[in-house]
């Protein structure tokens, strides 16, 4: 992102919630209720205690690098090598999002309402989308955002209002569910869903201050935590375990109970609405962060011209999978089993070398 | 078998990898070698990954 590319901490918060919050419209309450049982909102208070701590960690580290985004920090750490392996690291972790999301996205919006249109069709509106916001650059993307997140989140908070009459606490017990072993350490390193926080990181030159990045991380921290909690809290009371591991879109099933009388019935075209928008905002977020991670790590003057030619490697690459459920696999089993590494111990391990490296240069500088 | 519509797919892929290209030689007449090799890899990705797709795989 361009150094004059100022952002505010309402700009910041609305990108890392969508980022975080948009897979509840995919996967989120299924792979919580796989991994807790009946306590799935246990498993999600969980991961979220481990990921806030990981965050204070993380941000009290990084004081004294106040302004210096990621790739900067492992510059200072590493040389040029470490920039570009950590460049590569999340231009990869971009890319699996931006992938991964278009397929199952695509695939779930040809299942509910564009049931004819070949897939290659409806990935060309996610690709549009991609490409425009890229070539808008962060600041459009950071608008978009602040003015689209609040209507994302009344649409989704209007759907969980809207099943309370289906609400079964009782659907809540035995209440630990899948039992501690299984919440507590198996579970622990599904704190990748927060993998996410991680862009945070890149967005530090755009929010100046250190008290900004912190600001911001805890908000969009405390927020996505809510959210998470809310769709799992209401999947899991209204559809009884195990049949809640059935539905392939968990959201969907629960906006398709909705019905207020006669004249307001299916509810879920505002579904459709929210999730199409998130979605489209997550991949061109993630797309913008292939092209900057790409451009900073090889020092290219201009990202712009990558726009297109990375546009087809991402439609081409997401195409590969046979079909959603091998896409789904891959981000339950893999991504959000190992991403955790990228996401947390990364930065904290970059921040603790370039710490060391600082104190050395300036003990050097006072012998000298 | 490849029709019509493939073979002017393959030919706007061919615009984009030459226009792709044509940074990547601007890249490296600046210095940068690391770069512009990256930026030729990704020119190279943008032909190969479709063309797989299209031959391999039915979208």
């Amino acid at each position: 992102m361009g150094k004059s590319t100022v952002l505010g901490n309402w700009e910041a918060v609305t990108i890392i919630i969508n980022l975080i919050c948009t897979k509840i419209f995919l996967n989120y309450p299924r792979l919580a209720v796989e991994a807790g049982g009946t306590a799935a909102w246990m498993f999600t208070a969980y991961i979220s205690a481990l990921a806030l701590v990981g965050f204070t960690v993380i941000q009290a580290l990084y004081k004294p690098f106040e302004g210096k985004d990621l790739l900067d920090i492992a510059e200072l750490a590493a040389g040029s090598a470490g920039r570009i392996a950590v460049g590569l690291v999340i231009a990869l972790g971009a890319g699996w999002g931006a992938t991964a999301y278009m397929r199952v996205f695509s695939e779930n919006m040809k299942l509910i309402s564009l049931t004819t249109s070949p897939l290659s069709y409806v990935e060309l509106f996610f690709v549009a989308c991609l490409v425009g916001g890229a070539y808008f650059g962060l600041e459009a993307l950071s608008r978009i955002h602040a003015f689209s997140v609040p209507i994302i989140a009344t649409g989704f908070m209007l759907i969980m209002i809207g099943v309370v009459n289906y609400i079964d606490f009782g659907h809540l017990l035995p209440i630990l569910g899948n039992g501690p072993r299984e919440i507590f350490i198996n579970g622990a390193p599904k704190v990748s869903v927060f993998f996410e926080i991680l862009f945070l990181f890149l967005l530090a030159p755009s929010l100046r201050k250190h008290e900004n990045l912190k600001a911001a991380g805890y908000w969009s921290l405390g927020l996505s935590i809510l959210f998470l909690l809310i769709s799992v809290l209401v999947f899991s009371s209204v559809f009884p375990y195990p049949s809640s591991l059935e539905g392939t879109v968990p959201i969907f099933h629960i906006a398709r109970l909705i019905k207020l009388g006669r004249f307001f019935q299916r509810v879920e075209s505002i579904f459709l609405l929210i999730w199409a928008a998130a979605a489209l905002l997550y991949i061109s977020v993630c797309f913008y962060f292939i092209l900057w991670a790409f451009q900073k790590a090889f020092r290219l003057d201009y990202y712009k011209p990558l726009i297109l030619p990375f546009a087809i490697i991402v439609m081409s690459i997401s195409f590969i999978p046979t079909d959603f459920t091998e896409v789904m696999i891959y981000e339950v089993q893999v991504f959000r089993q190992w991403s955790w590494i990228a996401a947390f111990l990364l930065p904290a391990l970059l921040l603790v070398l370039a710490r060391l490296r600082k104190k050395k240069s300036a003990r050097k500088g006072q012998a000298a | 078998m490849i029709t019509g519509g493939y073979i002017v797919l393959i030919a706007l892929l061919l615009c984009v990898a030459f226009y792709t290209s044509s940074y990547g030689v601007w890249t490296w007449r600046k210095g940068n070698r690391l770069g512009a090799a990256m930026v030729f890899l990704v020119a190279v990705l943008t032909v190969v990954l479709p063309v797989y797709i299209m031959v391999f795989k039915e979208v």
